[in-house]
């Protein structure tokens, strides 16, 4: 099989199993106007990554793995456990601290690395290029498990969504911890802005069309995939780096979308 | 509460900086040596070697540490606050170095001026860019600016380096000169053996290796019925085996070094340092080295060893990973060390990778002299 | 101390300005709860500089680069008030968040493409407020002073757009104008900070002052004060622990920043134990700080140096012969016709080789006159090989003359170049 067609298949594979459940949990995220906070969870296994570097443990290691998912857990903790009470502070200014705070810590990590602002290069922009079968198998693997749950559990996230839960802490907690566990692992992959632009593109665009949880995750997922495609076979046909160019395909999607929203503004929302 | 809260805030504010005042206090000069400070390792070590007991010579840059990316922070701008001799490459590889200069308020080391030695001086830079545009070139518009991998370079840093130590202290000069000699005359013999330079001339051997035209030319030719290739020793004969071979490197750090001992760079990994290649960039990379069975892959140790690996292993070929400057590595204890280390994890990884043949196999390196 | 002002004190001043401007600002960011924006916009102020420095060689420090950066941010002002105003199934909040997503990635997308020069991306999220001048201080005053000014001036209409956007919408204002202005206004003060300070340190005055200060007073004014002073302190710890510890100074602030807001929200909700303890576990770092090794002779502070020159100034003065010209010289060897030209030649390489392959040429040439410079070389000892050729192409040529006599043993190959 000739190395462009290898390349092909398996970066389609990935982008179509790993936008399924990003549609999903973004649009949670969307309703719930909780924007940043992967943001958030981004940079803290990113974070992770870099500490355990300065640990001697190597990227995308599962010893890696382990200090990036005790960072987002407690990332997660503080994002559910962390609701003010003052009216002057929006919950949003709790995860835009938290954001700060995983950024200064990643940066200050990276100061003492030996190839710090590289990594710190890397942990943004990933590497997706550089991508392997078994690494693909174990993503998606994972990624079809939590699939799983979260149809099984579908009506207590949305009630989540919905503003109707009972105990919510706790299913807030099990959301976040959703959300860490494939930031986790896409992060390595794509770095810490395409794993945000997958998780929050396709689902805003889907959110501005409908309300109908079955029909934003199709046209999320088809818009999302769509666009990354595009991005994929065009940073390849031209030379383009690979990771920016599929967020500059979605960012155009995305544009598209609110205009074609703006013009149809008369229309009823479903 | 809140009024209270100001003011202890106020008094601790008052109190820091109060306390701060009182910390600075100039430490005394050691006897009456000259502070050197070099921006790369081994161009400390020369200077360490030149300068004897009449420097006291300071690095910026880490050995295991990429100097494009170095990012300058307070403790550098005291030391070359302090120092009489700056050294550093004088082409733009130490981007940050100006900055730095600039905020110490040291004049007597800004360009220019007695305290700056830029090594660079007098060397044939490789990779000149033809058009001074954006459009081309990669990523250094004067030329390859990773001088310390080649001893022969290196020799006209320990020159620049005498220089500078000589306009600084006059009085040394006796003193830099012999141990500069020495240095050199102890590269040359490291480099390409005892009996090389009486036959060729060392300055003759160093240009020819410069160029790359020294083995091609050590084929050719024999003398008393032996090939003049059979007459080298030190580092060149060590390399041998590789004479000729090609090998891609992770960035275009190891441009001199493979010029001199005639391998060629048939490919980088990555040409921007920090920057992922686009996909073409790297299926190309892929296919070419299967095609042509490129089997090693040479990287700086400051590099994502990660990526090499995963090139490494879907080419099937082997990584090998040093550092790039002295200090880099526990082994790489001065630039000999460094050098004898490149050389011996070479020839490890080829062996690895099943590219020699069977009498290449046992070390070659002659015992180096003490 | 002199060594702490001297390298400190710009950059301590630099911060007061910002803290100034910036702790209005959070203020009224966290009042219209869109506390990402100045993240948002700095990223897009990033990308204009960037497109300026690629597209049309503009230097990143420059006012022209401050112009492209201003330029993007109106943009992305542009955007934000379009979105605010069209769009209502999604919060603006989302649209912020992927802008700066794709802000970020076309900076790294450009710098990934465009050949040239290293364009520092880290140094865009850490900042350079460590090297701030006495220009960028007076700059950072006129601007502060401007976009004051401007908010000062159109309070009132600002006032209505943020009590409620829908109603002074409805009341016929214009909603998306104000709107932009304010982010205009805005954009101005951040694109010029970010250049400073970058992406990180300006996130960290927005916000966290503005956030402390509301857990202690609801009124404007007070909250300015405290946010001014709480921002203050941690500066100087932050340059305090960048200079001990040998980290960046943005990122180092931003700690201070962030530790202090966590103690003042937790003093809120602990006991007071608990809150004294920590309060003087932290002091006790501090003093830690300052008794470390402080550096060595201070730091005479000569004033405002010219910039050095690039430091490429260094070519070669006179190296060795280039692989070009070792070609060159070859060939003008070959092409000699008479043996005047040579000893031209010869007058101007030093190199041992090429004057052995003068030498042999000449013999060739001419035996009489060749073997004269043969001689004039062999006594200035060249090394042993090119001695030896000297000698077999003189060899060669007595042969040459005398045919009968016996040939001499030939221990080497075809003259080379030949």
């Amino acid at each position: 099989m000739s190395e462009s067609l290898h390349f092909l298949i398996l970066q389609l594979s990935l982008l179509a199993v790993v936008l399924v459940l990003h549609t999903y949990i973004g649009l949670h995220i969307v309703r719930r106007t909780l924007i940043f906070s992967d943001l958030v969870l981004d940079q803290l296994a990113a974070l992770g990554a870099l500490v355990g570097l300065a640990l001697g443990i190597g990227y995308a290691t599962p010893g890696s793995y382990l200090v990036s998912t005790g960072m987002v857990l407690i990332g997660a903790g503080l994002l559910a456990g962390i609701k003010p009470t003052n009216p002057l502070i929006p919950r949003e200014a709790v995860i835009g601290t938290l954001y700060a705070v995983a950024l200064l810590a990643s940066l200050l990590v990276g100061d003492k690395l030996s190839g710090g602002e590289a990594y710190v290069n890397k942990t943004l922009a990933g590497a997706m290029v550089w991508v392997s079968w078994p690494l693909v198998a174990v993503t998606v693997g994972v990624y079809a498990a939590l699939l799983l749950f979260h149809y099984a559990y579908r009506d207590k996230f949305i009630a989540l969504a919905e503003g109707t839960a009972a105990k919510e802490r706790w299913w807030d907690f099990l959301l976040f911890a959703t959300q860490g566990i494939i930031t986790i692992l896409i992060v390595p992959i794509a770095g810490v802005l395409l794993a945000y632009a997958f998780l929050m593109i396709p689902a805003a665009i889907a959110a501005m069309f409908t309300r109908r949880w079955g029909r934003a995750v199709a046209i999320g997922w088809g818009v999302g995939f769509g666009a990354c495609a595009a991005g994929c076979v065009g940073s390849w046909y031209w030379g383009l780096p690979y990771g920016p160019t599929l967020i500059l395909a979605l960012g155009a999607a995305f544009l598209v979308a609110m205009g074609l929203r703006a013009a149809r503004r008369e229309r009823a929302t479903d | 509460m809140k009024g209270s809260r100001i003011l202890t805030m106020l008094l601790a504010l008052v109190a820091i900086v109060a306390v701060a005042a009182g910390e600075a206090r100039p430490a005394p000069r050691e006897g009456v040596k000259l502070r050197v400070v070099a921006t790369l390792p081994d161009y400390a070590d020369l200077a360490r070697v030149i300068g004897g007991d009449r420097v006291a010579v300071e690095a910026i840059v880490r050995g295991d540490q990429d100097a494009h990316f170095i990012r300058p922070k307070p403790s550098f701008v005291e030391m070359v606050a302090r120092a009489d001799v700056l050294v550093t490459t004088g082409l733009d590889l130490e981007m940050w170095l100006p900055t730095v200069i600039d905020k110490c308020g040291n004049t007597h080391v800004r360009s220019g001026q007695p305290g700056y030695v830029a090594v660079s001086e007098g060397i044939n830079l490789l990779e000149k860019p033809t058009k001074l545009s954006r459009a081309e070139g990669g990523v250094h518009i004067y030329g390859n600016p990773h001088l310390t991998c080649s001893p022969v370079n290196m020799k006209r840093v320990a020159r620049n380096i005498a220089t500078g130590l000589i306009r600084n202290d006059p009085e040394g000069e006796a003193y830099y000169r012999a141990n500069l000699e020495r240095l050199l005359a102890r590269i040359d013999e490291r480099l390409f053996g005892k009996e090389l330079p009486e036959l060729l001339g060392a300055e003759t051997l160093c240009r020819m290796a410069h160029n790359g035209t020294l083995v091609p030319f050590l084929q050719k030719h024999k003398l008393k019925g032996r090939p003049l290739a059979d007459y080298a020793g030190g580092w060149l004969k060590a390399m041998r085996p590789l004479w000729g071979t090609a090998l891609v490197s992770y960035h275009k750090n190891w441009v001199y070094f493979l010029k001199l001992f005639d391998l060629e760079e048939a490919g980088t990994v990555e040409p921007k340092p920090g920057i992922s290649p686009s996909p073409k960039h790297v299926s190309e990379l892929v296919t070419m080295m299967k095609e042509r069975h490129i089997r090693i892959i040479l990287a700086a140790n400051y590099f994502d060893e990660q990526k090499i690996r995963m090139v490494a292993s879907r080419v099937g070929a082997e990584p090998v990973i040093v550092p790039l400057y002295g200090g880099g590595a526990p082994e790489a204890t001065d630039y000999f060390a460094l050098v004898d280390l490149w050389i011996d994890r070479l020839l490890a990884g080829a062996q690895k990778a099943g590219m020699l043949s069977e009498d290449e196999k046992k070390p070659q390196a002659e015992a180096p002299t003490p | 101390m002199e060594h702490f002002v001297a390298l400190f004190g710009l950059p301590l001043l630099a911060s007061t300005l910002m803290l100034a401007v910036l702790g209005y600002l959070g203020i009224y960011v966290l009042k219209r709860e869109i506390v990402f924006v100045d993240i948002a916009m700095a990223q897009s102020v990033v990308v204009g500089m960037v497109v300026g420095h690629l597209a049309f060689g503009v230097d990143l420090d420059s006012w022209a680069g401050y112009g492209y950066g201003v330029g993007t941010a109106l943009v992305a002002a542009a955007f934000y008030a379009f979105g605010r105003s069209k769009i209502s199934q999604i919060p603006l909040e989302a649209m912020i968040g992927i802008s700066y997503a794709v802000a970020a990635a076309a900076v790294l997308f450009l710098v990934g493409l465009a050949p040239g020069g290293h364009i520092h991306v880290h140094s865009m999220l850490a900042g350079s407020i460590l090297w701030v001048t006495w220009e960028d201080i007076a700059a950072s005053v006129a601007i502060c002073a401007t976009a004051a000014a401007g908010f000062w001036l159109f309070r009132r209409p600002f006032d209505r757009l943020f009590q409620d956007y829908g109603a002074a919408a409805a009341s016929g204002m214009n909603v998306v104008a104000w709107d932009i202005l304010w982010y205009v206004l805005a954009g101005v003060v951040i694109a010029w900070a970010t250049r400073i300070a970058g992406i990180l340190l300006i996130f960290a005055f927005l916000i966290v002052p503005a956030i402390t200060s509301a857990l202690f007073s609801r009124r404007w004014g007070v909250r300015l004060v405290i946010g001014w002073t709480f921002g203050l302190g941690a500066t100087v710890l932050g340059l305090l622990f960048a200079d001990r510890l040998d980290f960046s100074v943005g990122p180092s602030i931003s700690l201070f920043l962030v530790a202090g807001l966590a103690l003042a929200a937790g003093s809120r909700v602990w006991a007071r134990p608990v809150t004294v303890g920590l309060s003087l576990a932290a002091a006790a770092g501090v003093v830690v700080l300052l008794c470390m090794r402080s550096p060595g002779r201070p730091v005479t502070w000569a004033g405002r140096n010219e910039p050095s020159a690039a430091a490429g100034a260094a070519l070669p003065s006179t190296p060795p012969a280039a692989e070009s010209s070792e070609r060159d010289i070859e060939r003008r060897i070959q092409e000699a016709g008479s043996v005047r030209e040579l000893e031209g030649l010869l007058g101007k390489v030093t190199d041992p080789q090429f004057r052995a392959e003068i030498v042999c040429r000449a013999v060739e040439l001419d035996p009489a006159a060749g073997r004269a410079l043969a001689q004039r070389f062999l006594e200035e000892e060249p090394p042993l090989f090119f001695r030896q050729r000297v000698l077999e192409a003189l060899d060669a040529c007595d042969r040459h003359e005398r045919p009968g006599s016996a040939p001499v043993e030939n221990d080497r190959d075809a003259p080379a170049g030949s």
